[in-house]
């Protein structure tokens, strides 16, 4: 019998699998959600090319700075896309009682659930994320040597991580407001607020994106990782934290999803 | 290697698999009076109400059972197979599905778990059956072979082989409920829950899916709850009834033996000529006599319960008495059976 | 007197619209409010850091104090432009709820209308209390309108201009007849018109020839152009500039969403039922 981690790889490639077969019965589709993202990118950049025509630079972060941290944004944006697309779904699912059989399944309901709408289209704005992201790096004139890959993988995989752990942390408002779709707006407050590094705003809320709810994992933390704007030492411990921090935001959900209610649709 | 065992589908027979002792389960949900002032008063305090759909069901399911779970609708069936499945918890009571409490199951004992829910649908809606059950492959660590000769067998059992590629919402009711018995019964599950199953179907496709129920249960050894508020269903496939009504277990037996002690009962349904003159009601009671009853009557219609024995009499009686139109006879309809179980409770 | 029935219909679904918000509590706070206060308070502390990082007191035709003013105004009265999330039109479509409609003596659109309607009635309370505190709470801070006129012109501008969103956001769920998921569709069209409409990034900020470009927009007349008469930086006359932009919108959105539905409705296969 396979391993449970194996199970749980062979359950992301059947979703995987699925959203193929989704799109090769909507093609249109496809290319829709690609453009529309590029213009998400779009007026982002426009934004800070705008303000940066009349400042040289913001709470440190110059015009080359700021590029590398919207490059940030939108990797970590394309993997909410390409994953986590069912977290919009939760607190609808939740109210009609449509987790039944979630609840059911010999594997880890966090990943059943949140991971099944995967999105082909997302992959190629990963790719035009991840260029662009490149794009900023080598323009700034950075080196691109293997340490600084390193330093990359490390900063995206939080990326990624810092999604997934939020947006389960999010869904669990549902279980006690339900149908309040308190999840929706925290995840979009944070996307909001992940859009600027940490940086430019008051000291406690920066705090506070950085320790309670770690906003800063999606887009100021790697971005600062790999422009050396915060220490190896602070790095490591930070990332420590976060991992530590999941686990518990993993276990709360379990506990929560006890008090799932099977109302009738 | 255990997996070979645990993929047999079969428990020792004569164990529980299912054991609940006390089970009660009460709902909450909020009132709101009509009109703006409800609506202002929802605003700032709700009124809570609570909803007791279980009160207190004792049972034992031992392996290999094929029990039928029947009531009306609001009996409380769907609420009965969440708190043994454990998707809610009771809220008082004991209940334990292959010796863990339900609301705590470990993987193992979910991976010999399974349900189908009439209302509701576990696969994806927008794709072919197929996707879906490889992703249950993978949920239920079920081994390749093993997972292409079942699905292979029971499509073809369920006559769905050439539907397994079409999107599931192009598919017809009938369809859609056999490719989610299909799935339920992938992984070779100890265990099934049916939840109406068979609701909204036609007469052939309940007919069909009760045989193949029968015959999983029979060749597999898998221990099937099947419920349903038709006593059809149930009459032909399960040798053990359970009648809940308002969230008790009104019978808990051998269907044989309910029916040798209520008699086997006929509702019989009359619809007069239009034109006729009201059943005398003279007419109506030498026809009702000692063991036939009179359950409904309105303007040219009557509805009548009659011992099977007494069927042909009865209607010889009808024909020569009352100018009839039409007629239906419908088995052992449900509402009778429960009347009946009822009287007798307020007799011994 | 006899009410014409789709009227008697909308008011009807008006008041059915209205008990459904409320009828969950924390959802109708929590959307309405809290998104409504927070929001902008993000893009304030960006302006602050622009405006400490370069020492500088005036940055696009405004001083901190204005350029603050002009966020919280834009914020306040974005409130009350219709949200995408009002209609779920598209899912209807998708699983197939859409061809009730077929059969029945009325116009999907009436429904939305009376989401329009609702959310109208809704967001205008919330922004006179938003308004009142704001101006209480924090009274050298919160714009004031420089005149009655002025808040009128506004409150009929953004209202106006919320009418073309609907119609603009009916529109692309009806393309669910055609399209599978239209939400992308839906977030981002709302992404970008925000951004045309001087949301994230104040038109002054913007190059020349863009920032005029945007004045021709019915975002900007819902948002932008509010503001901006509300804070006494455009004189209240210019409400007709306003309201002939959004006219001409809404005779353009008006026809299109016509089209799109009884094209999407003709097509329709009624999968699903
Ligand atoms: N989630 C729920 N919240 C409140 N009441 C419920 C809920 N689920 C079921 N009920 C109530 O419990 C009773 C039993 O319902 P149910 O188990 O669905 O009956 P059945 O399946 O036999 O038709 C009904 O009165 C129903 O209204
Ligand atoms: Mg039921």
């Amino acid at each position: 019998m396979k391993s449970r981690f194996a199970q749980h790889a062979s359950i992301l490639g059947q979703y995987a699998r699925a959203g193929l077969a989704r799109r090769a019965e909507f093609r249109v589709e496809f290319i829709n959600q690609v453009v529309m993202d590029c213009v998400f990118y779009l007026v982002h950049i426009l934004t800070f090319e705008f303000l940066y025509n009349s400042v040289d630079s913001i709470e440190g972060w110059s015009r080359a700075d700021m590029r590398v941290f919207l490059g940030m944004v939108f990797v970590s944006d394309a993997f909410h896309m390409i994953w986590l697309g069912a977290a919009w779904f939760f607190s609808a699912e939740l109210k009609d009682g449509r987790l039944d059989s979630l609840r059911l399944r010999p594997a880890h309901p966090v990943l059943v659930y949140f991971f099944q709408r995967f999105s082909p289209e997302a992959c190629l704005n990963m790719l035009i994320a991840l260029s662009y992201l490149v794009w900023a790096w080598v323009s700034a004139g950075h080196a691109l040597d293997p340490a600084t890959l390193g330093l990359f993988v490390w900063a995206i995989l939080l990326t990624w991580l810092g999604r997934v752990t939020l947006a389960v942390l999010f869904s669990i408002l549902e279980f006690r407001f339900l149908n309040s779709d308190l999840s929706r707006l925290f995840m979009l407050l944070s996307i909001e607020t992940a859009d600027r590094p940490i940086d430019v705003y008051p000291r406690r809320l920066a705090q506070f994106l950085l320790w309670l709810i770690p906003v800063a994992t999606w887009s100021y933390f790697p971005a600062a990782l790999v422009l050396g704007r915060i220490g190896p030492g602070f790095a490591a411990l930070y990332t420590l934290f976060f991992l530590a921090f999941t686990v518990l935001v993993m276990r709360w959900w379990r506990r929560s999803f006890r008090y799932y209610e099977s109302a009738l649709s | 290697m255990t997996s070979r065992a645990e993929h047999s589908g079969k428990a020792p027979v004569g164990q529980p698999v299912l054991r609940c002792q006390g089970l009660q389960k009460v709902f909450q949900t909020h009132r709101r009076d009509p009109g703006m002032r409800g609506l202002l008063r929802s605003f700032v305090a709700r009124e809570t109400i609570e909803v007791p759909a279980l009160r207190g069901i004792d049972l034992s399911i031992e392996a290999g059972e094929f029990v039928g779970l029947i009531g009306a609708n609001g009996a409380g069936k769907t609420t009965l197979v969440k708190v043994l499945t454990g998707i809610v918890p009771a809220t008082q009571g004991r209940s334990e599905l292959f010796g863990e409490p339900s609301f705590e199951l470990s993987d193992a004992a979910k991976s010999r778990l399974s349900i189908v829910m009439g209302q509701r649908s576990q696969l994806w809606w927008d794709l072919a059956p197929l996707d879906s059950f490889l992703l249950l492959r993978e949920i239920y660590r079920v081994e390749k072979s093993d997972f292409d000769l079942r699905l292979e067998q029971l499509a073809r059992r369920l006559a769905v082989t050439e539907q397994l590629r079409i999107p599931l919402r192009h598919l017809s009711l009938g369809q859609r409920m056999r490719m989610e018995i299909l799935g339920a019964f992938l992984h070779r599950p100890q265990l099934v829950f049916l939840d109406e199953p068979t609701i909204g179907l036609d007469l052939v496709s309940r007919e069909e899916i009760r045989t193949i129920l029968s015959e999983i249960n029979r060749e597999q050894g898998a221990t099937i709850v099947l419920s349903s508020h038709d006593m059809e269903d149930i009459e032909n496939t399960c040798r053990r009834l359970l009648i809940l009504s308002e969230g008790r277990l009104l019978y808990d037996g051998d269907l044989v033996k309910l029916r040798e002690r209520l008699f086997e009962k006929r509702a019989i349904e009359l619809h007069l000529e239009p034109h006729a003159a009201e059943p005398d009601p003279a007419v109506l009671a030498e026809l009702c006599g000692a063991d036939v009853q009179l359950l409904r009557s309105s303007a040219g219609a009557l509805s009548f319960a009659v011992p099977a024995a007494r069927v042909q009499p009865f209607l010889a009686q009808v024909f020569a008495r009352l100018a009839v139109r039409d007629l239906a006879i419908e088995r052992t309809p449900l509402d009778v059976l429960v009347r009946e179980l009822f009287q007798r409770e307020g007799e011994g | 007197m006899a009410v014409h029935p789709q009227v008697a219909l909308l008011l009807q679904a008006t008041l059915y619209e209205l008990k459904k918000v409320t009828a969950w509590r924390m959802g109708f706070f929590v959307r309405e409010i809290a998104r409504a206060l927070l929001r902008p308070l993000l893009t304030i502390f960006m302006f602050q850091a622009v405006f400490a990082a370069q020492g500088a007191t005036e940055l696009g035709g405004r001083d901190l104090d204005g350029t603050v003013r002009y966020l919280i105004a834009v914020a306040w009265i974005e409130g009350l432009i219709f949200h995408d999330r009002m209609l779920d039109l598209a899912e209807q479509i998708f699983q197939g709820y859409v061809t009730k409609y077929l059969v029945m003596p009325m116009r999907c659109f009436t429904l939305a209308l009376a989401r329009y309607v609702q959310f109208s009635i809704t967001q205008t309370g919330v922004a006179a209390l938003l308004g009142i505190g704001g101006a209480l709470l924090l009274p050298g801070v919160w714009p004031l309108p420089v005149a009655p006129e002025a808040l009128l012109a506004a409150l009929v501008l953004a209202l106006a201009g919320s009418y073309c969103f609907l119609l603009l956001y009916f529109l692309l769920n009806s393309i669910a007849f055609w399209l599978e998921v239209v939400w992308t569709l839906l977030v981002m069209t709302r992404f970008v018109t925000m951004f045309l409409a001087g949301v994230m990034l104040p038109l002054s900020w913007m190059p020349e020839p863009l920032a005029r470009a945007l004045e021709y927009g019915f975002p900007y007349w819902s948002i932008a152009g509010p503001a901006e008469i509300l804070l006494g930086e455009r004189p209240v006359s210019d409400v007709w500039t306003g309201l002939a932009v959004i006219g001409v919108s809404i005779t353009v959105l008006e026809p299109l969403r016509r089209v799109v539905w009884k094209r999407g409705l003709a097509r329709y296969g009624g999968s699903g039922m």
